[in-house]
């Protein structure tokens, strides 16, 4: 495997913490060699050392288990290079292949591309050229794929242009477009929990459910990746790719089998059943929001506008909030809000379905309605499902009162599961592309977002920052549901 | 019953709270939580009192507590967060729930609602006990209410009822979220009484015709209680609420206090007459007696040394009926007063009790 961009932090905090939990594990072939590929000049010890590092903070099993490291540490390597250096690329085949003879590694190949996107194109084509990516028509024996990281583009037509530069060097089969959502066990669960148990799956449909709310908070800011965020904004970051994943997920149909074809032609489908938004549902059906200052944890943060590397009059959202309608025969009249966003309250990724009220006021209490029955999917963290359901209070009146089912990943299994990232380079490694976005997948989600995305890049936000920092968004966002007579769960 | 107690940065609260359970033998505990309970007060002499109700109610409905103190004097920029479980001994097991306590100087309560928010349990209800008078302007109690499905007080904490009922009134009328008073809530067993001994229409009838209510009450004083007369207040107003009676005019005579009322029938004084108890809980209604246009008499009094037990007769010049023996609800141990707090809507009657207070002349 050959990391491009290993000096980023995503190397030492994700990717070999990964690769050391999966040799750990045993699920790493022997015959494994991991190539850090970047432009500062370094050496095998210096690169290995600092994954040590990486993974003695990163990793989940700490502390790092020396006998493991000994072996491990050998495996590791680092090659020095430009990204358009085409000579780099020269050397490294030939690096690889003197690893394919000393470790045995049959010169399979898995590019990791964790660089800025621009160097996608670029990167391929030097490999393309380097030899270093096989035809899949007249190479049998050996393989090479090429994991490439979001953002798949910042729009339609950049992703349709990305996709179209692959392609000359690339089939799409070799394409793995990580989404590390996708990896994680609590969104594999969601296929599970609908289509292996009929309690659920019976009344998953528009006859039963009122509504449909996706969170994707985050209580950190922008950090250090301020240029980063001037460029994409939240929408592009997270939006596009993890939410819609997670959209997909609870609106797809039953697949026909399990393959990764099956699956991703389901979620396709549901993105192609999402009711584009026109100009006049822009004010109406999406929400941007900025953070301003305020508190989190009890200390006082800044706004993004006073974030390192970001405009004082930047105009990128922080919040965005969507709600989309699914015009299929499940999910007809039936609202999916979509709420995501820095410097919120709390860390916290969730997936509620909101149950319409039963007939009948037999127990209603005076004019208020009880509370609806709401099933929840925590993705992260404290991984888990929970059922509200209303209950009579002990004693001789009646009065009702909600309470909760909790199911807890971490109580049950007594385990933690495993990184999302541990699981998608397996399956790379393994060929199997399920957990990986379709070419299709991402440019309907794009479809989807861009007419959104040029509407805010064309119309300056008066009211940025709009949401103080450890809230919950603007008030804009409240209101957008308040005129469904609706109200975002407070989680 | 509080556990040990930990000072954590806000920063720890999950984990801490985390660790702390799993240190327990979970074979013998079981985390619990029924509602979100957050718990304003300012920190004076009542914070040891808001601490007892904290611990009553957790021991009948085990919740999340989020106790907030504001030490208003300090100007500082100080705060403490503490976490523990408080727990309560059913049987074999314990049953226990998570304490989070934040103490802030003024000048760090802007920080409070950014503290709450994140502990806050999902898709349970949130009530909000605010101590402090409702009345006085204070910038946290909307921010804490936006988030709260019930918001309860406590008219102990006023210097003016009238004022207090006003703002009570308000508070439902804009935000429709449901509203309590602890002190209402400590009357349910008197208006259950009342329902009971005058279900009969007979009797009914004759308390239509009442012309003089005397009731009297325990106005000893506690380091927690001074405003003693106010249950007596609320007791009388709901009856006259109960009866459609309309308010007139009060006045007061040294230490007891006269309400005027119009019935249909004729013109009704209620007496509030202050007695001193010292071993009795503080505002604790004892005796009532109706009389009625035609002499008709009904008494309620309290057994002093079983405090729970009313005996209720009813007379006149020619007969006199059997006393009947009533127990009442122990509200103040906790189970009828965290029903009443915590579980029903809105009360109407209260409503209508509040309504008729507001235009009251009371100090």
């Amino acid at each position: 495997m050959v990391i491009f961009g290993a000096t980023g932090d995503l190397t030492a905090r994700k990717l070999c913490p990964a690769l050391y939990n999966l040799a750990r594990e045993g699920q790493l072939p022997p015959q494994f060699a991991c190539v850090g590929f970047a432009r500062r000049e370094k050496s095998h010890d210096q690169f290995r050392e600092e994954m040590r590092e990486g993974i003695s903070n990163f990793s989940r099993v700490k502390p790092i288990d020396e006998s493991l490291w000994a072996n491990f540490k050998d495996h590791l390597f680092y090659h020095q290079s430009e990204f358009h250096d085409v000579e780099g690329y020269k050397k490294l085949g030939a690096f690889l292949q003197e690893l394919d003879r000393k470790l045995g590694t049959k010169a399979n190949r898995v590019f990791y591309l964790s660089t800025q996107p621009s160097f996608f194109p670029l990167i391929c084509e030097n490999l393309h050229r380097a030899g270093l990516i096989y035809d899949t028509d007249t190479t049998q024996d050996k393989w090479s794929r090429i994991i490439i990281e979001k953002p798949f583009g910042h729009d339609l037509k950049s992703a349709e242009s990305l996709q179209t530069e692959l392609m000359r060097f690339l089939k799409e089969k070799q394409i793995y477009r990580i989404d590390h959502y996708l990896g994680k066990e609590t969104v594999q669960n969601i296929l599970i929990f609908r289509f292996a148990n009929s309690l659920f799956e019976s009344v998953w449909n528009h006859r039963y459910v009122d509504h449909m709310q996706i969170t994707v908070a985050e209580d950190i800011g922008i950090g250090t990746r301020g240029n980063f965020f001037e460029e994409a904004g939240l929408l592009r970051d997270i939006v596009q790719n993890h939410m819609m994943q997670l959209l997909c997920h609870v609106a797809m149909e039953p697949p026909v089998n399990l393959t990764a074809d099956g699956i991703q032609n389901e979620k396709v489908k549901v993105l192609q059943a999402i009711r584009p938004l026109l100009p006049s549902d822009f004010e109406t059906s999406c929400v941007r929001g900025q953070y301003g200052p305020g508190f989190i944890n009890g200390q006082q943060v800044v706004g993004y506008r006073q974030e390192k590397n970001v405009s004082p009059t930047s105009n990128v959202e922080t919040y965005a909030a969507l709600r989309f309608h699914i015009d299929s025969w499940r999910w007809a009249g039936v609202p999916f809000y979509l709420r995501g966003g820095k410097r919120l309250p709390k860390r916290a990724t969730e997936i509620s379905v909101i149950f319409k009220d039963p007939p009948g006021v037999l127990f209603q209490q005076g004019e208020k309605s009880n509370e609806p029955n709401t099933l929840t999917i925590r993705i992260q963290p404290d991984e888990g499902t929970s059922l509200k359901i209303n209950c009579k209070v002990p004693g001789p009146s009646s009065p009702i009162q909600p309470v909760k089912m909790d199911f807890r990943y971490g109580s049950y299994f007594g385990m933690s599961p495993p990184e999302a990232y541990e699981r998608l380079i397996q399956d790379c490694i393994l060929g199997d592309n399920t957990l990986f976005a379709r070419e299709d997948e991402v440019l309907h989600s794009w479809r989807l977002l861009t007419p959104i995305l040029d509407y805010w890049a064309a119309t300056k936000a008066n009211d940025f920052p709009n949401y103080q920092s450890g809230t919950w968004g603007p008030k804009a966002a409240d209101d957008m549901l308040a005129r469904d007579n609706r109200k975002w769960r407070l989680i | 019953m509080t556990d040990t107690t930990h000072l954590v940065s806000p920063a720890e609260i999950h984990q801490k709270l985390n660790e702390i359970w799993e240190s327990l033998d979970t074979t013998k505990s079981t985390r619990a939580s029924l509602f979100n309970l957050i718990f304003y007060t300012q920190k004076n002499n009542r914070s040891a009192y808001a601490q007892k109700l904290v611990q009553k109610i957790v021991e009948k409905f085990p919740s999340r507590v989020i106790f907030i103190c504001v030490d208003k004097q300090s100007k500082e920029d100080s705060l403490k967060t503490e976490v523990s479980i408080l727990s309560s001994k059913q049987g074999e097991h314990d049953v226990a729930c998570d304490y989070i306590y934040f103490e802030a100087s003024s000048a760090s309560e802007v920080r409070i609602p950014f503290l709450v928010l994140p502990h806050i349990l999902p898709d349970l209800p949130v009530y909000l006990l605010w101590a402090e008078d409702p009345s006085k302007e204070d910038s946290l109690a909307p921010q804490l209410e936006q988030f709260s499905n019930r918001l309860i007080f406590d008219s102990e904490s006023t210097d003016n009822l009238a004022k207090f009922a006003t703002n009570l009134v308000r508070h439902f009328e804009e935000s429709k979220t449901d509203i309590a008073d602890l002190n209402w809530a400590r009357i349910e067993s008197w208006r259950n009484l009342f329902s009971m001994a005058f279900h009969a229409s007979e009797k009914l009838e004759h308390i239509q015709q009442a012309k003089k209510i005397v009731l009297s009450y325990n106005a000893q004083e506690s380091h927690f209680f001074c405003h003693t007369r106010i249950q007596a207040i609320y007791l009388q107003a709901w009856l006259a609420c109960q009866l459609n009676w309309t308010y007139k005019s009060m006045r007061q005579e040294n230490d007891q206090v006269f309400f005027t009322y119009q019935s249909p029938h004729t013109q009704v004084e209620v007496q509030l007459i202050p007695t001193h108890h010292s071993t009795l809980p503080p505002g604790l209604i004892l005796n009532l007696d109706i009389t009625t246009c035609d002499q008709q008499r009904y008494s309620f009094s309290r057994d002093p040394q079983e405090i729970h037990h009313i005996t209720f007769q009813g007379f006149n010049a020619e007969k006199c009926e059997l006393p009947t023996q009533y127990v009442l609800a122990k509200a103040e141990s906790g189970h009828s007063l965290v029903n009443e707090i915590c579980h029903r809507g809105t009360s109407t009657h209260f409503l209508k009790v509040l309504h008729m207070i507001k235009k009251m002349e009371l100090c």
